[in-house]
């Protein structure tokens, strides 16, 4: 009886030290997982289903104060002076330079295609240097509409200030270059 | 029948297991676990080490691969020797799933350039048996020019073999060597 008794005890102390372990590693992210974050807020912004776990907006999920919303959340994952550098082979390109050209930018996409959605996958953190690192992903963007889906693979750097990361540059990758 | 052992000709036939059995799980149930295990693994763990099944989608690649055609990349032929020319390669665009077909032209140290649609290498001109009549009439390859690039040590040059396409149509250029996934295993 004593031998099954110390048995539990012992069994007990390793599952609470295993609780124990993962509160902490929850509580106390790495930077890997703090940059993570981010980029999950980021997403969330931009995509139609992000989910805010907040009070919704009195004038719904599709009114102009959910919309404002969501690009006041994503700009306050960016720099100040953040740049945008977009060059999609027989799409997109341009250039945004600092946060109020991006809230612009935001805004007219999130008006423009409502039901988008935005998927991040095969999110790699290359370089964790404080206060710098850098990470490639793929995003999925579904527009919604019919042949409105497309995979674009991105460069982001992050900046860290105050104990918060913040991305500081984004620009898509291109598979083929001219030189 | 030898009369003093009967039982040597009896036995088997008393053990021998139902004939669903033999169907479902073989004679020997343990080695038949083992032949499954390792056929799991290769399909499993195996196949999607060495081969990529992709679609064909676009018009770059015409008339050689049509658009909706099925085809399977050889993730292991670079492993140990770097691509050729002429080889048709698949390169990561976007992720591990999202790939461009293009044919290799130029290999990493050269020059290249294309004058009124000859490739050439090094000053000198690329035979391109590939480069397929199209079904529309249109020259192939239409003039196109580049000037002269000089591949570095990790790079090469790709381009797809539908060159009666409008230069700024085509999606083509210089590769670096790690976003080669394979080369095509032809039909």
């Amino acid at each position: 009886m004593t031998m099954l008794r110390r048995r539990i005890r012992s069994v007990g102390l390793v599952a609470l030290l295993g609780l124990l372990g993962l509160g902490l590693w929850w509580a106390i992210p790495t930077e890997e997982q703090r940059i993570r974050r981010v980029l999950e807020e980021a997403r969330a912004a931009v995509s139609a289903d992000g989910g805010t776990g907040s009070t919704p907006p009195p004038d719904g999920p599709g009114g102009t104060l959910a919309m404002l919303g969501r690009v006041g959340r994503l700009t306050r994952c960016l720099t100040r002076d953040v740049e945008v550098e977009v060059d999609v082979f027989g799409g997109l390109s341009g250039h945004l330079n600092g946060v109020e050209e991006v809230r612009a930018a935001a805004a007219g996409l999130v008006q423009h295609l409502p039901g988008l959605k935005v998927r991040f996958s095969e999110v790699e953190i290359r370089q964790i240097d404080p206060p710098g690192a850098r990470a490639t992903l793929v995003a999925t963007i579904d527009t919604g509409a019919r042949e409105g889906r497309a995979a674009q693979e991105f460069e982001l750097r992050f900046r860290k200030w105050e104990g918060r990361w913040y991305i500081s540059r984004v620009a898509t990758v291109r598979a083929l270059r001219s030189r | 029948m030898a009369p003093g052992n009967p039982s040597r000709m009896s036995q088997p036939v008393e053990n021998r297991p139902p004939w669903w059995q033999v169907m479902a799980i073989g004679r020997n149930p343990r080695t038949t676990l083992v032949r499954l295990a390792v056929t799991l693994v290769l399909v499993l763990v195996g196949f999607p080490m060495s081969i990529q099944p992709i679609l064909v989608q676009g018009i770059s690649m015409q008339p050689t691969y049509r658009d909706g055609q099925r085809r399977f990349l050889n993730k292991l032929a670079y492993r140990f020797s770097p691509p050729q020319r002429g080889d048709v390669i698949g390169i990561r665009e976007a992720g591990k799933q999202v790939l461009l077909l293009k044919r290799v032209v130029g290999l990493p140290g050269e020059s290249l350039r294309i004058v009124q649609g000859t490739v050439l290498i090094n000053g000198e001109p690329l035979e391109e048996p590939y480069l397929l009549p199209p079904t529309n009439g249109v020259r192939n390859p239409a003039p196109w020019n580049l000037q002269e690039v000089r591949l570095g040590q990790d790079e090469h040059y790709v381009i797809g073999d539908n060159r009666s396409m409008r230069q700024t149509d085509h999606y083509f250029g210089i590769v670096e060597r790690e976003r080669i996934v394979g080369r095509l295993i032809r039909p």
